[in-house]
C-alpha cells in the first residue's frame, strides 16, 4: 500500500505543469500593480483577489473537473470561511469567497451547457 | 421576509422600494408563460407594461436596476435552450409591446422625469462630484459588499459603519447567527443537489445565474470584480445612475435565494412526506418558526431603532399639531415664514429633541404653505440670500428686516426644540437668534406653539408673492452683497433688484442699458481683489502626479497630446493657460524624477523644456495695456500664482538637482523675469493695509461712496466721523473725514465716475489690539525670555488679548532675536488657556540668530473672544548650553483682518414715480398657476413673482374668452387649460431674474386686464396623463380582443 506522502508526490508529479502554470498566472496577475503603464490602465484592481480567480480559470480549463465536484468544493470552500468570519479575519475570507464565487459561476455555466446538450439528445432520441 | 435589508424597509414603509421588488416575480411569470406558449407575446407585453406602470417605484428609474438585469437575463437564458426564429420573433414582439406600452402607460411620470433628466442630469452629476464623485460614492457603498457577505445575504453598508446599529452587531459577532448566515447559501445552492426533476433543475440553474449576476452587480466597486463596474460607470452612458450598487441590485440575490431555498425545502419536505406526512408538517412549521426567529429584531421592535437613541417610533408633541392647524388656516394662506435656526451646511439635517431626524423639512410635512429654510433643495443663490438674514439676525446687525420684506417673509419661527447640541454636528442654539428678534422695533412675538415661538412683522408691508413695481434697482455685484446693501439708507425692498453679474440665470435678451434706463438706484459693489492676500488656487488636475516621465519610451505620448492641445490654443487665455500648466508639469516631472530616482540621466530634459515654455510666456506678455479688464487682471493673478508655486518648487529642489547648474539657473531666472513683470502689472491686494478694488461703471455720473462702519473693527470709543480715511481712485488720492454718518454707514465722498473700469485702493490701518498692560518690558517694547536652564522645563511668556470677536480672524506679528546664543523657541496661538506641556508639538518652532526676524501668523477665533499668545523656549538636551541663552521679543501686534465694505450709489436717475404702480390682485388656481388682475397700469411696469427663477414660468394675456364646453381645459384660466400651449406667451426677453432668485417680467401693456402665470411643463404633464389614460384604454381593448379570440379558438 502506498503511503500518503507517496500518493501526494505522485499527484504532484502528474499535475506539475498545471501547478506551475497556476503559480505563474497568479504571480503575473498579482504583480500587475508593479508593471509600469499596465497599472495605469487597470483601475480599482485588487491583484490578489483577481489573481485567485485567474488561477481558478486556468485550473478549470486545464483539469476540466466534473460540475458536481466543483459545486461541492465551492460550497466547502465557502463554508471554510466560517472560521475567518468568527475570528474577524474577513480579508482572508473575502479571498476564499471570491474563489468560491468564481467556482460557482463556472459550475453554473458548465451545467447550463451540459443541460442544453442533454435536452438536445433527449429531443433527438424522441 | 428572508433578508434584513428588506426587513429594514418596513421601518419607514419604503413602498417605492417594495413596489420594484414586487415587479420582479410578476414579470418573470409573464416571460416564463410566454416561453411555455401559454400566453401571446402581445398579451405578455401589455401585462408587463401594466405591472411596471402600476408598481413604478415612485418614478425613480435607478430603483429598477434589478429588473434591468433580470429581464434580459431571463430572455437570453430561455432563448439559449429553445432557440428558433419564430420564438425570436415572438420575443421581439414581446419586447416591443412591453417597452412601447410601458412608455405609454408610464408617460404621466416618465415625461416629467425625462424633462428633469434633460435639464438636471449633468447638474446632479456635477453636484455628486462628477464621474469621479459618483465612483467615490459607489466605492463607499461597496466597502462591505464582498462576495463573502453577499452570499450570506449581508453587506448593507450601515451594518458596518454604524457602531450603534440596534441589531447588526449581534448578527456580525454571534457565532450561532453566523452559522445560520452560512446556512443560507448552503440551502440555496443545495437545491442543485437534491432537486432531480429536469424542468425544476432548469429553473434552479436560472435562479443560480440570477443570484450570481446579482452578486456581481451588488458588489459594485468591491474587488475582485469592482474594476469592471467602474469601467461600466465610465463607459456606459447613463450607468452612473446606479451609484449605490448594493441598494439597486441586491434584490436580485434575495429574490433568487428565496426561490432556491424554496426549491430545497419543498423537495426536502416532499421526501419527508413519503415517510410521514405529520413529520413533514412539523418540519414545515419549524422552518417558518426558524425564519421568524432569525428575524427576531422584527419581533421585539428594535429594528425601529436605526441608531443609538434614534427611532422611527416617535411621539409627536401636541404643539406640532397645534402649529399644523394654524399653518393650514386661512390666516396663513399665501404667507411666507422663515424657520430658525439655520440648518448646518454640512448635513442640512432637521433634528428635534423629541426625536425627529430627517433631511425632510418638518413643516413641509405639515402644510403646503411656504416655510423657508436653507434646506437641501434650496440653490446656491437662495442660500446666499437666506444666509444674509440668518447671519444678520444672529449678529444683531441691521438690514435683515428689509431682506425679509423683500422676499415676502412675514413670520419668523424660532424652533427652540431644535436639537442643536449633537456632538460632532454642533449648530447654533436657536435661542441665540431671539435677541435680535426681541429688540427689533419692526417685529413682535405673535404666537407661541409650545417650543416654537413665532415672531411677525407689526405691519403688513411685505412684498406679496406677486407684485408690481415701476422701477428696478440696478446692482453691479453678487447677491452676497444683499446682506450689506439692505442696511443702506436708500435701499428700497419694494423695487426688484437686477444683479448684473449674477447672470447665470439671466436668459434676458435685452441689453443691460435697457435696465439701467429703468432703474431708480444704481449700486456698484467694488470687488476686493485677493482681499485675503492669498494667491489663486491651482486647478485640480495640476495636482495629478505625472506618470509618464522624460526618458521613458512612452513619453512621446505626452508630448503628442500637448502638441494637440497647443494647436487648439488660439487666444491669449488658452495659450497662457497651456504654458502655465505645461511649465508646471515639467517641474513636477523633475520633482518626481528626483524623489523616486527615475531616469535621472534625463533630468535636464524637463528643465530645458520648462525654460522654453517660460520664454514663450515671456514673449506673450508684451504690454500692460493688454490687460485692461477685470478678466485680464484675473489672468495676471493666475500667472502670478502659478509662477510663485514654480519658483518655490525650484528653490526647494535646487540643491537636489544633479545636472548642469546653468540649466537650472536659466529656468529660475526665466520664472523670476515673468513673475516680476506680472507682479508689476496685476492689480491686487498684497498687504492687509492696502485693499485694492475694481469697479465697473456702466452709467457715468455722480456716485456716493459709502463705507460700512461696523466691519472696520474700530474700538467703541472712537468717533468714525473724526477719522481721516485714505483712498485712491484711478491714481487720485484722497485723505479726508467722512461727509456724514447714516446708521452704520459713512458717506466718504461723492465722486464723478466715467463709464468703464476704475481701480481703487482703500488704506486702512486696523487698530492695534495688543495691550502691553503690566508686562515687564526692557526699553522699547522689548521682552526677554530666558530659558530656566532646568532640564525638561519650558519657560513661557503668555500674552492674553481680550475683548475680541468670536468668528473673526486676527493677524499676530512680532519680531524676535537671539539676544544671546542661538536658542529656539515655540510659538502657540490659542483661543483659550491651555497648558503647554514640555513635549508639546503644538504651534511653530522659530530659530533665533543675531538679527531681528519677523513672525506673522493668522488665527480665526471660532468660539472664544480671547486670544493667548504663548512664546516659549524649546527644551534643551543639555541644560548647560541654555544658561547663557536669551531671547528678545519686540513689537508684538494683534490686528483684526478686515474686509472693508464699500458701496457706490447713484440715485434718482429716472423720472418714474412710485405712485404709477398698478393695483394687483391674484388668485392661486393651483400650485403651478395664478390668475393676476392688473388695474390702473398707467405706464409699463415690472411684475415680480417671488418663486425660484425658471424660464418655464410663462405669462399669458387672459383674453377673457368664455367657453361653455370644457372650460377648465379651454379657458386660459382653467385648471388644466391645455389650450395655453397654443396661446402666445410674453416673449422671454421680457423675463429676468431679480433679487438673486426670483422672476420678473417687464410688462408694457397699460390699462386694466388679466394675466395668467403658469409653469409650462405642467401642461406637458397633463398631456402625458391623457396619453397614459388613452393607452390604458387601448390596452384594455386589445386584451379583450385577445381573450375573445382565444375563447372562439377554443
Amino acid at each position: 500500500m502506498k503511503s500518503n506522502a507517496r500518493k501526494f508526490f505522485e499527484f504532484y508529479k502528474r499535475h506539475i505543469p498545471e501547478i506551475l502554470l497556476a503559480v505563474i498566472v497568479f504571480t503575473l496577475t498579482a504583480s500587475t500593480q508593479d508593471i509600469p503603464y499596465l497599472n495605469i490602465l487597470i483601475v480599482s484592481f485588487n491583484p490578489v483577489l483577481t489573481g485567485v480567480i485567474a488561477v481558478w480559470i486556468v485550473f478549470y480549463f486545464v483539469i476540466n473537473p466534473p460540475v458536481k465536484k466543483i459545486f461541492i468544493w465551492a460550497l466547502l470552500i465557502f463554508l471554510a470561511n466560517f472560521v475567518f468570519v468568527v475570528f474577524h479575519r474577513e480579508r482572508i475570507g473575502e479571498l476564499i469567497a471570491s474563489l468560491s464565487y468564481a467556482m460557482f459561476f463556472t459550475a453554473v455555466i458548465a451545467e447550463i451547457s451540459e443541460m442544453k446538450n442533454k435536452l438536445k439528445n433527449d429531443s433527438s432520441n424522441v | 421576509m428572508l433578508n434584513h435589508f428588506l426587513l429594514q424597509g418596513w421601518f419607514i414603509v419604503e413602498r417605492t422600494k417594495f413596489s420594484t421588488y414586487a415587479v420582479m416575480p410578476l414579470i418573470l411569470l409573464f416571460i416564463f408563460r410566454l416561453f411555455e406558449g401559454k400566453i401571446s407575446a402581445v398579451y405578455a407585453g401589455i401585462l408587463t407594461a401594466l405591472t411596471v406602470s402600476i408598481l413604478n417605484g415612485g418614478g425613480s428609474i435607478p430603483l429598477f436596476g434589478a429588473l434591468f438585469v433580470l429581464v434580459p437575463l431571463s430572455i437570453l437564458y430561455l432563448l439559449f435552450f429553445n432557440f428558433s426564429l419564430p420564438l425570436l420573433k415572438k420575443i421581439g414582439i414581446y419586447v416591443f409591446t412591453g417597452i412601447s406600452f410601458g412608455i405609454l402607460f408610464s408617460f404621466f411620470w416618465l415625461l416629467p422625469y425625462v424633462n428633469f433628466l434633460l435639464r438636471q442630469f449633468s447638474i446632479e452629476v456635477n453636484r455628486a462630484g462628477g464621474v469621479d464623485g459618483v465612483i467615490g460614492w459607489a466605492k463607499t457603498i461597496s466597502v462591505n459588499s464582498s462576495f463573502l457577505n453577499l452570499m450570506r445575504l449581508q453587506g448593507i453598508p450601515n451594518w458596518y459603519n454604524n457602531p450603534f446599529h440596534p441589531y447588526a452587531n449581534v448578527f456580525l459577532n454571534n457565532p450561532l447567527l453566523i452559522i445560520v448566515s452560512f446556512l443560507l447559501p448552503v440551502l440555496a445552492f443545495g437545491s442543485w443537489f437534491i432537486v432531480k426533476k429536469k424542468k425544476e433543475r432548469l429553473y434552479i440553474l436560472f435562479f443560480m445565474l440570477v443570484a450570481l449576476f446579482g452578486m456581481f452587480f451588488s458588489a459594485g466597486l468591491h474587488p475582485p470584480t469592482g474594476f469592471i463596474y467602474e469601467l461600466m460607470i465610465r463607459t456606459i452612458p447613463g450607468f452612473m445612475v446606479f451609484r449605490t450598487p448594493f441598494y439597486k441590485f441586491a434584490p436580485l440575490i434575495w429574490f433568487a435565494f428565496s426561490l432556491l431555498i424554496g426549491f430545497t425545502l419543498d423537495e426536502f419536505l416532499q421526501r419527508l412526506k413519503g415517510f410521514s406526512s405529520k413529520l413533514a408538517r412539523i418540519c414545515a412549521l419549524a422552518v417558518i418558526i426558524f425564519i421568524v426567529l432569525y428575524n427576531f429584531p422584527f419581533i421585539d421592535g428594535r429594528f425601529f431603532v436605526y441608531e443609538k437613541d434614534r427611532t422611527t417610533r416617535l411621539t409627536v408633541p401636541q404643539y406640532i399639531f397645534d402649529f399644523q392647524k394654524w399653518a393650514n388656516s386661512l390666516e396663513n394662506k399665501n404667507v411666507r415664514s422663515l424657520l430658525f435656526p439655520k440648518l448646518l451646511e454640512s448635513n442640512k439635517l432637521q433634528t428635534y429633541d423629541w426625536g425627529y431626524f430627517s433631511l425632510i423639512v418638518l413643516t413641509s410635512l405639515l402644510s403646503r404653505e411656504s416655510f423657508l429654510t436653507n434646506s437641501p433643495y434650496t440653490n446656491e443663490n437662495e442660500n446666499t440670500i437666506l444666509d444674509g438674514i440668518y447671519e444678520n439676525v444672529l449678529n444683531n446687525e441691521p438690514g435683515w428686516e428689509r431682506i425679509a420684506r423683500m422676499m415676502g417673509i412675514k413670520n419668523f419661527i424660532v424652533q427652540e426644540d431644535y436639537k442643536w447640541d449633537v456632538p460632532g454636528i454642533m449648530n447654533v442654539n436657536p435661542k441665540a437668534y431671539e435677541p435680535a428678534l426681541d429688540n427689533s422695533p419692526e417685529v413682535y412675538l405673535n404666537k407661541v406653539f409650545g417650543a416654537w415661538r413665532m415672531y411677525s412683522f407689526k405691519d403688513e408691508e411685505v412684498n406679496s408673492l406677486i407684485n408690481a413695481s415701476n422701477k428696478v434697482t440696478y446692482t453691479e455685484g453678487e447677491p452676497y452683497f444683499l446682506r450689506y446693501l439692505s442696511s443702506l439708507p436708500s435701499f428700497d425692498y419694494k423695487s426688484p433688484i437686477y444683479f448684473m453679474n449674477s447672470d447665470d440665470n439671466n436668459t434676458s435678451l435685452k441689453d443691460k442699458n435697457y435696465y439701467l434706463n429703468l432703474s431708480s438706484n444704481i449700486y456698484l459693489l467694488p470687488k476686493c481683489i485677493t482681499c485675503n492676500t492669498a494667491n489663486f488656487p491651482l486647478d485640480a488636475d495640476d495636482y495629478k502626479e505625472p506618470l509618464l516621465l522624460p526618458g521613458s519610451q512612452f513619453y512621446q505620448i505626452v508630448l503628442d497630446r500637448e502638441k494637440k492641445i497647443y494647436k487648439e490654443a488660439v487666444d491669449l487665455y488658452s495659450k497662457t493657460d497651456f504654458l502655465l500648466k505645461m511649465s508646471y508639469r515639467r517641474l513636477r516631472e523633475m520633482q518626481r524624477m528626483i524623489d523616486f530616482k527615475i531616469n535621472k540621466e534625463s533630468l535636464d530634459q524637463p528643465l530645458i523644456a520648462h525654460y522654453e515654455l517660460m520664454k514663450e510666456l515671456d514673449d506673450l506678455l508684451i504690454d500692460p495695456g493688454m490687460f485692461e479688464s477685470e478678466k485680464d487682471n484675473n489672468l495676471l493673478i493666475r500667472i502670478e500664482s502659478y509662477l510663485d508655486i514654480q519658483r518655490r518648487l525650484l528653490e526647494n529642489y535646487f540643491a537636489k538637482i544633479e545636472t548642469d547648474e546653468k540649466i537650472i539657473n536659466n529656468s529660475y531666472i526665466a520664472i523670476l523675469s515673468v513673475y516680476n513683470k506680472v507682479k508689476a502689472w496685476s492689480w491686487r491686494t498684497r498687504n492687509e493695509q492696502d485693499k485694492r478694488y475694481i469697479i465697473t461703471v456702466d452709467s457715468p455720473g455722480i456716485y456716493k461712496l459709502w463705507l460700512r462702519i461696523d466691519k472696520l473693527g474700530l474700538p467703541l470709543n472712537i468717533d468714525p466721523l473724526e477719522i481721516s480715511f485714505k483712498f485712491t481712485i484711478d491714481g487720485v488720492s484722497y485723505d479726508q473725514k467722512p461727509e456724514k454718518k447714516e446708521g452704520i454707514w459713512l458717506l466718504l465722498k461723492s465722486l464723478d465716475l466715467n463709464k468703464g473700469l476704475h481701480k481703487m485702493i482703500f488704506r486702512l490701518e486696523p487698530p492695534e489690539l495688543f495691550d502691553k498692560g503690566s508686562f515687564l518690558t526692557i526699553g522699547d517694547n522689548l521682552y526677554q525670555l530666558k530659558p530656566s536652564g532646568q532640564q525638561g522645563e519650558r519657560e513661557c511668556l503668555i500674552f492674553p488679548v481680550e475683548n475680541l470677536v468670536a468668528g473673526a480672524t486676527y493677524r499676530v506679528s512680532f519680531q524676535h532675536q537671539g539676544a544671546s546664543g542661538n536658542p529656539k523657541m515655540r510659538v502657540v496661538l490659542a483661543p483659550k488657556e491651555k497648558n503647554i506641556l514640555p513635549l508639546s508639538t503644538a504651534g511653530v518652532v522659530l530659530e533665533n540668530d543675531n538679527f531681528w526676524d519677523d513672525f506673522e501668523s493668522d488665527i480665526q477665533l471660532l468660539e472664544s473672544n480671547e486670544l493667548l499668545i504663548y512664546i516659549c523656549t524649546e527644551l534643551y538636551p543639555d541644560p548647560i548650553f541654555a544658561r547663557n541663552d536669551l531671547i528678545g521679543i519686540k513689537n508684538i501686534s494683534v490686528r483684526k483682518l478686515s474686509s472693508p465694505i464699500l458701496i457706490y450709489e447713484k440715485e434718482n436717475i429716472n423720472s418714474y414715480e412710485a405712485t404709477g404702480r398698478p393695483d394687483i390682485k391674484f388668485d392661486k388656481i393651483n400650485q403651478t398657476k395664478y390668475k393676476i388682475s392688473i388695474k390702473k397700469a398707467a405706464r409699463p411696469f415690472f411684475l415680480t413673482f417671488l418663486q425660484r427663477f425658471s424660464p418655464d414660468w410663462k405669462i399669458y394675456f387672459d383674453d377673457g374668452s368664455k367657453y361653455s364646453f370644457l372650460p377648465s381645459v379651454l379657458s386660459p384660466s382653467g385648471f388644466f387649460s391645455l389650450s395655453n400651449l397654443f396661446r402666445q406667451e410674453l416673449p422671454e426677453e421680457n423675463h429676468i431674474s431679480t433679487d438673486g432668485y426670483a422672476n420678473a417680467w417687464f410688462i408694457e401693456k397699460t390699462g386694466d386686464y388679466n394675466l395668467i402665470l403658469e409653469y409650462k411643463p405642467q401642461l406637458l404633464r397633463y398631456i402625458a396623463i391623457i396619453i397614459s389614460l388613452l393607452s390604458f384604454a387601448a390596452a384594455l381593448i386589445i386584451i379583450v380582443l385577445i381573450k375573445r379570440k382565444e375563447h372562439y379558438e377554443k
